[in-house]
């Protein structure tokens, strides 16, 4: 590819221009080029983590069977799940969500294209790391959620685990900069008269899972460095025998774990709420019973995670509480069945590919969470918990509910991307496949788990009606396969001769099926009015329109800084890391030992320091006050001040640091040194990153180029900036005045 | 030995101030309901929360809380923050206008940052174990205590839920706001359950109150003093939050709603 031929090649007939040449995919920051290589990657490592599966299934096809070693086994096991989980599930979600939301919400592109983009190069990045484990010996065995202390150096000695830890702090970090990416453009970006109120249901969710997001995964990042620390630094605050705490892992793997299910489920719920109601001629049934119960289920999955853990003896206290709460989530959930059904319930119904995948969904998913219902009842969860019998929950839940609301999704929004409609008679052998192929395999693993054939085990004995279960069960993988087949023959087949769709062969009602097929890359030549929850359906009936029959809440004002809006959700999510990392702090360090915080540290001058970053918050807000007011010359001055007490700050802690380690204290050397280094470094490591971004600010403002829309740029690292000071007065408070001990 | 029975039935404070209190309460409500009308809704709602102000302060949760359970001073803690204010709050007759606006009060005390700071810092400010400690061995503290806790409940729904529909907060706003005083309640439930020290180290002394009771608490209900405490923690973090939940879901019924006709049909013929 030489920059000649990009420049040569003209701009075909659908307005695609110069940028999909290769170069350009590389290079592209088009929110729809980035939600296709979502997607692509995504089917990619989707084969990868099938293929996995189906050796699974083979090694497990006869008892006692020996093709594959336990050691590979484990390694299959674990990197079927994180691939599934982490490089399909979360990345073919974002990239419908990157391709759909500015489309659906009459944008032209997301709030930060470069970000997006960004984050999308993230998950190839994560994906090679965490294979690239392959060979160095052995990729990770842990299992997907990767207890310690089996996670731990003593007992994972090979590197495995380590470049799982990365990977997913790597993938972690894409995850969020998508989600607040989106954030800010479902607030920001939305066409005139787009109320939140009215935006569509698939918005509405990846608005809440995007809030999940910025929520959970710092909680998985937090655990991450702590056992990453572990394993390369030495500390222990996993290993038991060090004086660590195992179940902290869980704890924090779970408090990620538990609204990673609802990352995984509620997209999907966003597409079955576009398809079923497109497909049964009706809008879809209590709009704002769909939405606000997103709501709940989001606030819920955060509280409920130690569900997961009944098995470990939390106490009945405990296990009383979370039962409930993990009850609780049915309503809402249910409540969503009740409003698919109510849907269909007398709509003039199309039975295409895309509303089967949506009807199938509907059942297995109905399935999936009745046995989650299963799982919150404590006693029962003891009985079945590490059998087939989770195995099949949750494949319920993550391949017939979402992976079918994906197949859903694909189907119907196919046309939009690539301007030609998948092959029906092809897409209903790939829906009959999966259907059965999907049953067969985890329906039976049901009674394998309640016969009590224990997951991830390598081999089973030959107990009577195991063999024939495993033997179904592995036959119903063969299916999904040739079902995957299928489906990319029919790709590939209808890139070539597919029938062109047109701008809106559904006769769909959202935003997206008002441009072309596949949009150019402006999105819309112009935006539809918007007055309802249907916009096009308005468009094309005129006589029957929405807005004509019952009214939805107009579009109010809305705020107009993306730069302060992103900068506020990156500190929620900042948050919560620093509250898992100081809540480690605290659990570590309740009583005083030997170097204990009370007999090493200096309160005084480190309270001198803390004055002075404080002080420094103070300096910024008169700096900011003096670019506000062209007071070039202020502004600097005031920089140069704050600049200057936040590396006096740093410097103090390098002192300190020197002086600990003078006396023998390390990250290693105890429990108090690993929490105080790792609590203290990370607040340090952000003050750092702190001073870089303000730093850079004081040279644009020493060229003049701090003007206009720029100025605000200030303003949302301002924020930043305060909040490192908000988190070092609760450091403070906490490892030197003891306040908690 | 006492049964539960008996504990039901027999320990009320009769002589609580708390009677009082509801006496003199329900008679300015009678006599404000007189000259403003009010519907059966908010009437419902000030029965609420003049019983749920009995219940906390001179039924057997409040001589339980006295000095026998930590869990039962727990509950009386979230019914006086939380479910007193709203309700009391909810029980005021509504007013559209801000003209008719006599119920003023002083600036701040509407405000966001005030109600979550008075709500949640009065929380975590009473379990302070020397504090927990003070207000249970003096009335006077105790009385402060539980003043404060009806303020600053008051302080933290006022702005969501206050008589004067257009001075509410904006429903999406009182949502994010509502979820954050979830998170600080929550916080602390948590380290209440998981925290090994005694929050309330009385409780765990055992001694002070009828020997009865105590045994009646600890042996027969099987309330150890760990179980108590982890009760106690859980209690602030789950059932509290699933009142910050409903109230979310009330608030964004009302971001869903459209008002009627009355601006509405301007706004309708202003986009024809």
């Amino acid at each position: 590819m030489t920059a000649g031929s990009i420049a040569n090649s003209q701009p075909d007939e659908r307005g695609l221009s110069a940028e999909s040449s290769l170069l350009g995919w590389f290079s592209s920051v088009d929110h729809k080029q980035i939600g296709l290589l979502y997607i692509c990657t995504a089917l990619v490592f989707l084969l990868i983590g099938g293929a996995e599966a189906i050796a699974i299934r083979l090694q497990l096809v006869v008892p006692n069977n020996t093709l594959i070693g336990p050691s590979l086994f484990n390694q299959l096991f674990t990197m079927h799940g994180t691939t599934m989980v982490f490089l399909v599930g979360m990345p073919i979600l974002t990239g419908f969500a990157n391709y759909l939301v500015p489309l659906m919400i009459g944008a032209s592109d997301v709030a930060f294209p470069r970000l997006n983009a960004f984050g999308y190069w993230l998950v190839p990045l994560g994906g090679i790391l965490l294979h690239y484990s392959f060979l160095t010996g052995s990729a990770p065995n842990a299992g997907w959620f990767n207890y310690a202390p089996l996670s731990e150096r003593a007992y994972s000695s090979l590197q495995g685990v380590d470049y799982w830890l990365i990977a997913l702090l790597v993938l972690g970090i894409g995850s969020v900069s998508s989600a607040i990416n989106l954030i800010v453009t479902i607030i920001l970006r939305r066409a005139p008269g787009m109320s939140l109120q009215r935006v569509p249901l698939f918005v509405w969710m990846m608005f809440i899972t995007s809030i999940l997001i910025i929520l959970a995964i710092p909680a998985l990042n937090s655990a991450l460095v702590l056992l990453l620390i572990d394993r390369t630094l030495g500390s222990a605050f996993f290993d038991a025998s060090r004086g660590g705490n195992s179940l902290l892992w869980q704890h924090y793997f779970w408090i990620f774990g538990h609204p990673e299910v609802y990352i995984l489920a509620l997209p999907a719920f966003g597409m079955i709420s576009e398809v079923i109601p497109v497909f049964s001629r009706k809008p879809i049934y209590g709009y704002e019973f769909v939405a606000a119960s997103t709501v709940a289920i989001g606030i819920l999955s955060m509280g409920v995670w130690a569900h997961h853990m009944f098995a470990v003896g939390l106490g009945p206290a405990y296990d009383a509480f979370f039962a409930i709460g993990s009850l609780l989530i049915a309503i809402p959930t249910g409540l969503k069945v009740f409003n698919w059904t109510a849907t269909l319930w007398g709509g003039s119904i199309r039975l295409t590919t895309s509303m089967c995948f949506a009807i199938a969904f509907l059942v297995q998913f109905v399935i999936g969470g009745l046995t989650g219902v299963m799982f919150a009842v404590a006693p029962i969860d003891w009985q079945l918990t590490d059998t087939y019998f989770v195995v099949a929950h949750f494949h319920y839940v993550l391949f017939g509910g979402t992976i079918f609301a994906l197949f859903a999704g694909g189907f119907y929004w196919f046309p939009k991307m690539t301007g030609r409609l998948l092959d029906e008679r092809l897409g209903k052998i790939t829906f009959w496949l999966m259907v059965i192929g999907f049953n067969m395999t985890f329906f039976v693993q049901h009674f394998l788990g309640l016969m009590g054939m224990p997951r991830r085990t390598y081999t089973y004995g030959d107990h009577p009606g195991w063999f024939a279960l495993n033997a179904i069960s592995t036959a119903g993988a063969f299916f999904m396969g040739a079902g995957v087949l299928v489906f990319l023959w029919n790709v590939l087949r209808t890139l070539r001769i597919g029938e062109a769709a047109g701008d809106n062969p559904w006769d769909a009602f959202t935003l997206e099926w008002a441009t072309t097929s596949p949009p150019h890359e402006q999105n819309f030549a112009q935006v539809p009015e918007v007055k309802s929850r249907r916009p096009v359906w308005d468009m094309n009936h005129p006589d029957l329109a929405d807005w004509k029959l019952s009214r939805t809440p107009e579009d109010r004002r809305r705020p107009h800084s993306a730069a302060r809006l992103a900068s506020a959700a990156f500190i929620v999510s900042e948050a919560m890391f620093f509250l898992l990392l100081v809540s480690a702090y605290v659990v570590f360090n309740r009583t005083t030992g030997e170097s204990s915080a009370a007999r090493v540290l200096e309160v005084g001058r480190t309270a001198l320091f803390t004055l002075l970053l404080l002080a420094s918050s103070i300096t910024l807000w008169r700096a900011e006050r003096a670019l506000r007011a062209f007071d070039q010359d202020g502004f600097l001055r005031w920089l140069g001040v704050t600049l200057g007490l936040g590396a006096l700050f740093l410097i103090n802690q390098g002192v300190e640091y020197a002086g600990l380690l003078h006396r023998g204290i390390t990250i290693s050397s105890s429990l108090f040194g690993s929490t105080f280094f790792t609590v203290t470094g990370f607040h340090g490591l952000h003050v750092l990153a702190g001073l870089v971004a303000l730093a850079i600010l004081f040279v644009l403002g020493k060229r003049g180029a701090l003007t206009g829309r720029r100025s605000d740029v200030l303003g949302a690292i301002g924020y930043y900036w305060h909040f490192v000071d908000v988190v070092w007065i609760v450091v403070f408070s906490i490892v030197y005045l003891r306040v908690l001990s | 030995m006492m049964t539960t029975w008996q504990v039901m039935s027999e320990l009320w404070y009769w002589r609580s101030p708390a009677w009082v209190i509801v006496l003199l309460a329900t008679f300015v409500y009678t006599v404000a309901a007189l000259r403003r009308p009010v519907t059966p809704r908010q009437v419902t709602c000030f029965v609420i929360a003049a019983a749920t102000f009995v219940v906390a302060l001179a039924s057997p949760l409040a001589v339980l809380s006295s000095q026998y359970s930590f869990s039962a001073h727990m509950m009386q803690h979230l019914l006086l923050l939380l479910i007193v204010p709203l309700c009391a709050i909810l029980a005021w007759p509504l007013s559209e206008a801000v003209a008719t606006d006599n119920f003023a009060l002083p600036s701040p005390f509407g405000t966001a940052a005030v109600g979550w700071l008075t709500s949640v810092g009065a929380m975590w400010f009473w379990h302070v174990p020397a504090l927990c400690t003070a207000a249970m061995q003096n009335s006077g503290i105790f009385a402060i205590q539980t003043c404060s806790l009806v303020v600053a409940g008051a302080a933290f729904w006022w702005p969501v839920f206050r008589p004067q529909l257009q001075r509410r907060m904006q429903p999406h706003v009182a949502a994010a706001y509502l979820f954050a005083g979830c998170v600080g309640c929550s916080l602390l439930g948590i380290y209440i359950t998981f925290s090994p020290v005694s929050v309330c180290p009385l409780y765990a002394a055992g001694g002070g109150g009828a020997l009865e009771l105590t045994r009646l608490v600890h042996e027969q209900w099987g309330l150890t003093h760990r179980l108590d405490q982890q009760l106690g923690g859980l209690l602030m973090w789950v059932p509290a939050c699933m009142v910050y939940l409903g109230a979310i879901l009330a608030t964004l019924s009302s971001w869903y709603h459209v008002p009627e006709r009355a601006d509405g049909a301007s706004r309708y013929l202003a986009a024809e």
